[in-house]
């Protein structure tokens, strides 16, 4: 699938995916969207460019392994829940910064839990579908 | 002292597991080394002997489980003192013996292990008051035993014994476990030295009282090898030697009889008490020497009169009296001194000659002297020799049976006839092997090492010391042991050597005569029983074999019959049941959702519904992949229709990306996957067919009865939403339940997801090692 | 529409059983996948069906009112995803049992593990 149109048109896309995705992340909390969502259209920015360039493409611009976006996720959701624990609440019980930030709004553990069910998410799509459209497709 | 008491298991359970890195660095050695924790438990012990020989008890207390009312109480009284210091004193001589015996087995460290986990355990359950603590550490004598007798795992009969002795007694153990939750409810205190200050009398008296006796009884009987329990203890000789000298004879099988000792106080009030116990003990008393005298091997002779010995002091806590507890105490005492030095001589004979047959050994005193000293020290015992313990501990029995009111002479003909086989068979254990002419052996005789016969000999002189001054062992040990069993110190205890010139004296020369008589005719015994051997096989041993056998067939037949390996099957059975549960429950259940209730019929939603329905059935008619899935993409999108309209934005988003990553990976799979096969006939699939109609009749079923309803509770719901903005500061309350209120949950989700990543990634990376198509079928 | 929603879940377990019960793999995949396509309707009903009511709280007010059940939703949201983790990890098994057997007849895969 070597189409000149297809991997021009595809990068636009995909970069257009990529910021849309991290627009559903940050209006989540009070309008549709949120880390699943915004992780399922970021990895969905990255499934194109493997359609559209194939793998090694797709992996490159990634920049990341997807392995090590499933722990660094993981990691990133099971950090925001020990800020409770310093003040005495249970495990993950969200803690908010009163001001309001410009483009982030208000700012609190839940969306760095929702950053990381992003990461997780993107991390999983990623390796899936690389995995299956495989760069080892046949043996 | 009550730490003390924590301190020696604690140590001997350290040195087991420190035992397999000891061996390690130290090889054989580590046994001698080993040797020393057992003997700094004995000093320890030994250190409470003033204080309960004055009446007193060592008792420990921590809290294990306060929540379901458990502790960790171990509490040590005279009876437990006796156990101890036995167990801990021939552990000693135990674990320098098993050094020699398995001298260059790579596996000694496990050995060990198991060994001292054994020891621990045992010192665990004479120790313990509280009974569920006891039956913690009874079970894992259990467990350890059955390594040890399975320490030949190579050999299919070691496995074999080990197996059968763990069943019996496990059984027996889970009896008992009910009986003990049942006496414990009843009494409402598990705690022994509790129990048994309790009025007894009134105790009995209650209904179910004689189950808790039977239940209990049943765990003691098969520990203790009781008839007709009592085929796994000669089984449990496959054994190595030191095994069967600590285990089989001086401890873990008079654990039976130390548990009824223990609650001996308040069992023996129940009038079923004596009509079973005693009767019992009578039995195996006589089955054991009766089939001892059959057998042509040491190991097996000596273990048939250790059930001959546990028969007997059964026999005498049945019967009860200040004196038959009085001699069952000296007697035990008087068995475990000799008892594990003759098996442990025994074992010397095997290892050093090569042959247990005792028609086949003959005049190693020369070889062997330091073993024959020790065997001739312990085998005078046995046969009750006078200036010996067992010479006291056999006075003392006849004492106890002239004693008991009523049939006397039965009980009295009955113990001699015992004793005299008894004789017969120390002198054909201690006795034969040394003396006489030397007979060829499959080995060339010699003295086995230090380690081997000091334990022996040590045993030997310990018991010719409490014959010849009874009164120090007697002051210290079977004084308070016989108070703690008869629960009263009140009693005086005499107890010497030299009672004059009684009845029982008279009874121990008749011992004496008919014993020689017997030994010498016991060749011919030994030759005739071969044509008896067929009788061995209608015993209870039989019973054990068939109620085995039909176990392991039946869960055979049950296996194959459910775990067939077809998929189609085993969901064919969960849907089935499924349905069936449902339809049963759902008549009572089904209300349908009135009319008011009812959302109007409207156009879009109607048609996407019809569109769901066309691509489900498309999705199963299809004849190749390319129309499935595209059918399968109309179902997906259609619910993230349906989403959409009935107020699920969420939803709708998140279904519509994932059912066009769906669509990328059916794709991408499609080059991977095979092609349709159409393997079902038509009969198969019109059957499948009506299963599913069916299947999905009822979840329709279902859908309208849970409308019907009036909806779920919604209170949660409701505080959910209630609370999203002013707790949460978000609008979206879905998304504030799964990263907020619900957010452990969303964890373990992705969690989740990322392990199937980690799945995918290695099923498609990595593969197997034949990889040929279609290889290895 | 209520009754209209019930049939289409019927309709949806009862092809996903009708799947699940072939003896190609790739059938049974799909059934699998139909499966929780169904379960997630299951559950969404289960909540009560509202038109015009998504969950989110308005303006200013500080509760739902007149609004979808949240919490099966969440439920379901985390579900989609998850059964989306469940058919890409069947898929590559079915590739995988293939690929090393041979053969795509789940009665066929009875004895892989005697092998």
């Amino acid at each position: 699938m070597n189409s000149v149109i297809l991997t021009t048109v595809g990068r636009l896309v995909a970069a257009l995916l990529l910021i849309f995705s991290f627009f559903l992340l940050l209006r989540g909390h009070n309008l549709p969207g949120g880390g699943f969502a915004g992780g399922l259209v970021a990895a969905g920015a990255f499934v194109l460019v493997m359609l559209s360039e194939g793998v090694p493409t797709a992996r490159r611009l990634l920049g990341v392994d997807p392995a090590k976006l499933l722990g660094i996720g993981l990691l990133v959701a099971m950090a925001s829940g020990f800020p409770a624990l310093f003040i005495g609440k249970p495990f993950l019980t969200g803690m908010w910064d009163k001001t309001v930030w410009p483009v982030l709004g208000k700012v609190g553990t839940p969306l760095v839990f929702d950053t990381g069910v992003y990461i997780v998410v993107l991390g999983v799509v990623c390796m899936i579908v690389f995995s299956l459209g495989g760069e080892d497709a046949e043996d | 002292m009550g730490q003390l008491s924590v301190i020696a298991i604690a140590i001997v359970f350290g040195a087991a597991f420190i035992a397999p890195w000891l061996h390690r660095r130290l090889g054989d050695k580590c046994g001698i080394v080993l040797g020393l924790v057992p003997l700094a438990a004995a000093v320890l012990y030994a250190s409470m002997v003033p204080t309960i020989a004055a009446g007193g008890a060592v008792a420990f207390r921590s809290e294990w489980v306060p929540s379901l009312g458990l502790a960790f109480d171990l509490r040590i009284d005279g009876l437990s003192l006796l156990f101890l210091l036995l167990i801990s004193g021939i552990g000693v001589f135990v674990t320098w013996y098993a050094a020699g015996y398995l001298h260059g087995k790579k596996d000694l460290g496990r050995f060990y292990l198991y060994l001292f986990g054994f020891m621990g355990s045992m010192l665990g359950v004479v120790s313990s008051d509280h009974l569920v603590a006891l039956f913690v550490f009874w079970e894992l004598t259990s467990i350890s035993s059955y390594l040890l007798i399975g320490y030949y795992h190579t050999a299919a009969r070691s496995r074999a014994s080990a197996l059968q002795a763990l069943l019996v007694t496990g059984t027996g153990g889970l009896a008992m476990l009910a009986g003990i939750l049942l006496l414990g409810r009843m009494a409402g205190t598990y705690r022994v030295s509790e129990l048994n200050a309790l009025d007894a009398a009134a105790l009995v008296a209650q209904p179910g009282f004689a189950a808790v006796l039977v239940l209990i009884l049943l765990g003691a009987f098969t520990k203790s090898a009781q008839f007709p329990f009592h085929f796994w203890l000669p089984n449990a000789m496959e054994a190595p030697a030191p095994v069967s000298s600590y285990l089989h004879s001086a401890t873990m099988v008079k654990a039976g009889v130390f548990l009824l000792a223990r609650l001996h106080p308040l069992l023996s009030a129940s009038p079923l008490w004596m009509p079973i116990v005693a009767p019992v003990g009578a039995v195996t008393m006589l089955l054991g020497v009766a089939m001892g005298l059959g057998q042509r091997d040491l190991k097996k002779i000596l273990a048939y009169t250790t059930l001959s010995v546990l028969g007997t002091l059964t026999m005498l806590l049945g019967i009860g009296t200040e004196a038959a507890v009085k001699a069952a105490m000296v007697y035990l005492l008087a068995h475990a001194l000799y008892k594990a030095a003759l098996f442990m001589c025994a074992g010397s004979i095997d290892h050093e000659t090569g042959t247990r047959d005792p028609d086949a050994v003959g005049g190693l005193r020369r070889a062997m002297p330091f073993t024959a000293a020790a065997a001739l020290l312990a085998g005078l015992s046995m046969a009750g020799f006078p200036a010996l313990l067992g010479f006291v501990g056999k006075e003392y029995f006849y004492k106890a049976l002239i004693a008991t009111d009523g049939q006397g002479a039965l009980w009295e003909i009955l113990g001699v006839s015992a004793s005299v086989a008894m004789f017969a068979l120390a002198a054909t254990a201690a006795w034969k092997p040394f003396f006489g002419p030397l007979l060829p052996t499959p080995k060339h005789p010699h003295e086995a090492p230090w380690t081997m016969w000091i334990g022996p000999i040590l045993l030997g002189v310990a018991g010719l010391k409490a014959g010849l001054f009874p009164g120090i062992s007697g002051g210290m040990l079977i004084a308070p042991s016989v108070h703690a069993v008869l629960g009263s110190a009140d009693h005086e205890i005499a107890y010497k050597l030299w009672h004059g010139w009684t009845l029982a004296l008279g009874l121990s020369g008749v011992t004496v005569a008919l014993g020689i008589v017997l030994y010498l005719a016991a060749p011919r015994i030994r030759a005739a029983s071969a044509r008896f051997a067929v009788l061995g096989r209608l015993g209870p041993e039989r019973c054990y074999e068939l109620l085995l056998s039909g176990t392991l067939g039946f869960a055979d037949w049950l296996t194959r019959t459910t775990q067939n390996g077809y998929l189609r099957n085993y969901l064919l059975t969960i849907f089935l049941f499924t349905a069936a549960l449902v339809l049963w429950t759902l008549p009572s259940e089904l209300s349908l959702p009135d009319s008011s209730a009812l959302i109007p019929l409207q156009f879009l939603p109607v048609v996407v519904c019809l569109l769901i329905i066309a691509g489900a059935v498309a999705a199963c008619l299809a004849l190749s992949r390319f129309y499935a899935i595209l059918a399968l993409g109309v179902v997906g999108l259609g619910v993230g229709m349906l989403f959409f309209l009935f107020s699920g934005p969420d939803l709708a988003m998140t279904q519509i990306l994932v059912e066009t990553l769906a669509l990328v990976l059916f794709v991408l799979a499609f080059y991977r996957l095979p092609l349709f096969s159409h393997y079902s006939k038509l009969g198969t699939k019109i059957r499948d067919g009506i299963i599913a109609a069916g299947f999905g009749v009822v979840m329709t079923l279902v859908v309208l009865a849970e409308m019907g309803a009036g909806g779920a509770d919604m209170s949660v719901s409701k505080f959910m939403g209630e609370s999203s903005l002013p707790l949460a500061n978000g609008r979206n309350v879905v998304n504030v339940i799964l990263v907020d209120f619900r957010a452990l949950d969303t964890l373990g989700e992705i969690t989740v997801l990322a392990i199937a990543a980690l799945g995918v990634w290695a099923i498609m990376r990595l593969r197997p090692k034949n990889t040929e198509k279609g290889g290895d079928k | 529409m209520q009754i209209v929603l019930a049939i289409t879940i019927g309709v949806l377990y009862a092809a996903a059983v009708y799947l699940l019960l072939r003896r190609g793999v790739v059938r049974v995949v799909m059934g699998v996948s139909l499966l929780s396509q169904a379960v997630n309707l299951l559950i969404f009903t289960a909540g009560g069906i509202k038109e015009g009511g998504s969950p989110f709280v308005a303006g200013a007010s500080t509760s739902l009112a007149n609004a979808a059940d949240p919490l099966p939703q969440a439920l379901i949201l985390t579900a989609i995803v998850i059964s989306f983790g469940v058919l890409a990890f069947t898929l590559a098994m079915a590739y995988r049992a293939d690929k090393s057997t041979g053969t795509d007849d789940v009665d066929d895969l009875r004895s892989t593990d005697a092998q």
